[in-house]
């Protein structure tokens, strides 16, 4: 029968009657607190017993304090003396457990209690959540940028995604905590005034979904990595991987061990930010090295569109005659579980230049659209006014648009087929055979 | 409507307060208030610690000395001051009180 658990819990920090409530359950079926960390708290199998458990704040407390260090020691012994032990800190939240049937409260003064958990919250609290508020603006600003440019762009970019996504989830987590905790202290100011306490409700459940949807989803994008046929980003993951276990792992493990050492807070502190340091720096130098190493090829960090990686959908060749000696290739990829995005760019190289006869160039982007209900989305991103409908049989395509500027058509189109859409551009005015060629290779057809 | 700081004092710090006029440490605060009123008043040891470290910022008491794990503490002339004017306070509103129910005034 195992000894101890560990739990993913997730309480807001002044959410006490939350907490307490859970610990004092927990007791009552034979788990007592042990550890509490950022996430994970560890319980000790015990006999079940009716506890109360009081949840308090410190705000001179910090995750680096020494265990029982001097500042704790005066309140620890003042709690011991009425029966209170504390059982687990982190940082400027304390718990303690109190096995008497009817104890004298550990806080009797609401007014007293509200200043304390207001101080701490004004210490750490409220500037961390602003942090995070701040961080959720960023990335939900570079992503807003990125749709406005081009929405087909930003689907495709696993890396925007994720930036879209943790964006609202840290913007919605970071909202609830703020405004259920001013929420909460502004009536539990006034009730104090009364001598009266305020239960908390925290935001729990929330946290909860948002924690786990964000875990989720730097998952599948670790695997995402993972996955891609290329070792400069399977050797990045790897990379991520082994800095995400140190930083959530090892150094919180190296940092309570020194807590217990009664190592002073400042020294703790150092040693904590000098060994994250350290990992990221070796890690990322050791990647660089094995990247260069094994002679890995940087210049291609596009994602997925793998089966066009070796052979292209189509090439100017299959439609002109050209020496292909005479033409520059550039090549964007980029493919989300949404969207996959295939850009290609055949262009006469500009010293062989001819300037009385222009040889023939072409660019494409094939777009393939995993999620149907984001065709029409990705189709009317491209449409603009200087695009009007033309004949799609020649194309074999389902709706054909041709771009016309001043009136005048230009060779350049927006083919629809299922599930895809062709965004090309050629220098001449293509055939009927060419347009057949075109369906075939970039439609699918 | 809202209470300026200190302006008036909870029973708790009243009594925090008054056991400092000796030099004390916390747990002969925790003993001595329910000594000294019969039981009626306690104050939870949380409450206590929080209690002392706010008037050591306020400066209404000094620490004395630090025994181990022990620290002393005894009332400043202005933590005197914030007692008196609480003191006046509760006494000005016994005296309403006995006015209005037609107690006569202690001579």
């Amino acid at each position: 029968m195992r000894q101890y658990k560990r739990k993913l819990e997730r309480f807001s920090f002044y959410d006490r009657t939350g907490m307490q409530r859970h610990l004092e359950e927990m007791a009552a079926k034979g788990w007592v607190l042990e550890r509490m960390g950022n996430l994970w708290w560890v319980y000790r199998r015990q006999e079940p017993e009716k506890v109360h458990v009081t949840v308090s704040y410190h705000s001179k407390g910090s995750q680096y304090d020494p265990e029982m260090g001097q500042e704790q020691e005066e309140k620890v012994e003042l709690c011991q003396h009425s029966g209170w032990k504390l059982v687990a800190a982190n940082a400027q939240i304390q718990v303690f457990y109190n096995w008497e049937e009817d104890p004298i409260p550990m806080e009797t003064d609401p007014e007293t209690e509200v200043a304390a958990m207001h101080r701490v919250a004004k210490r750490t609290y409220l500037p961390l959540w602003g942090t995070w508020l701040a961080i959720a603006v960023l990335y939900l600003g570079i992503f807003t940028t990125q749709w406005l440019e081009n929405p087909v762009e930003a689907l495709s970019d696993t890396d925007a995604l994720l930036r879209g996504i943790l964006g609202i989830l840290i913007l919605l987590w970071a909202t609830v905590e703020v405004v259920g905790y001013l929420r909460w202290y502004g009536k539990a100011k006034k009730l104090a005034q009364q001598g009266r306490f305020l239960d908390t409700s925290g935001a729990g459940v929330v946290g909860k979904a948002v924690l786990g949807t964000a875990l989720a989803a730097l998952a599948l994008y670790w695997l995402d990595m993972l996955m891609q046929n290329n070792p400069v980003m399977q050797a990045g993951a790897v990379a991520y991987a082994i800095i995400l276990l140190a930083l959530c792992g090892f150094i919180p493990q190296i940092t309570r061990i020194l807590r217990q050492h009664r190592v002073p807070k400042q020294t703790n502190a150092m040693v904590s930010a000098g060994l994250t340091l350290l990992v990221s720096t070796l890690v990322l130098v050791g990647m660089a090295a094995l990247v260069a190493g094994q002679g890995w090829d940087i210049s291609d960090t596009g994602s997925g569109m793998e089966e066009y990686v070796h052979q292209p959908p189509l090439t100017i060749d299959q439609l002109e005659p050209v020496d292909a000696q005479r033409y520059t290739t550039m090549v964007w990829r980029e493919e989300s579980a949404l969207v996959g995005r295939y850009e290609r760019m055949e262009l006469e190289e500009w010293e062989l230049m001819d300037n009385q006869a222009g040889a023939p160039e072409m660019t494409y982007t094939l777009v393939q659209i995993h999620v149907p209900a984001l065709y029409n989305l990705c189709r009317d991103s491209y449409l603009n006014r200087e695009y009007r409908m033309t004949q799609p049989e020649p194309w074999l395509a389902q709706e054909a648009y041709q771009y016309t500027s001043e009136n005048r058509t230009r060779p350049q189109y927006l083919l629809c087929y299922p599930g895809r859409l062709v965004l090309i551009s050629l220098s001449w005015e293509p055939t009927q055979e060419q347009m057949a060629v075109v369906g075939e290779k970039l439609g699918g057809m | 409507m809202a209470r300026a700081k200190y302006q008036t004092l909870s029973e708790q710090m009243f009594y925090v307060l008054l056991c400092l006029r000796q030099e004390r440490c916390g747990i002969d605060i925790l003993d001595q208030i329910p000594a000294m009123t019969g039981g009626r008043v306690r104050v939870g040891s949380g409450t206590l610690y929080n209690l002392l470290e706010q008037f050591l910022e306020e400066g209404f008491i000094l620490e004395t000395k630090v025994e181990g794990r022990r620290r002393s503490y005894v009332i400043s002339f202005k933590g005197q001051e914030v007692l008196q004017q609480e003191y006046e306070r509760i006494c000005i509103q016994a005296q309403d009180y006995r006015r209005m129910m037609g107690e006569e005034e202690p001579s």
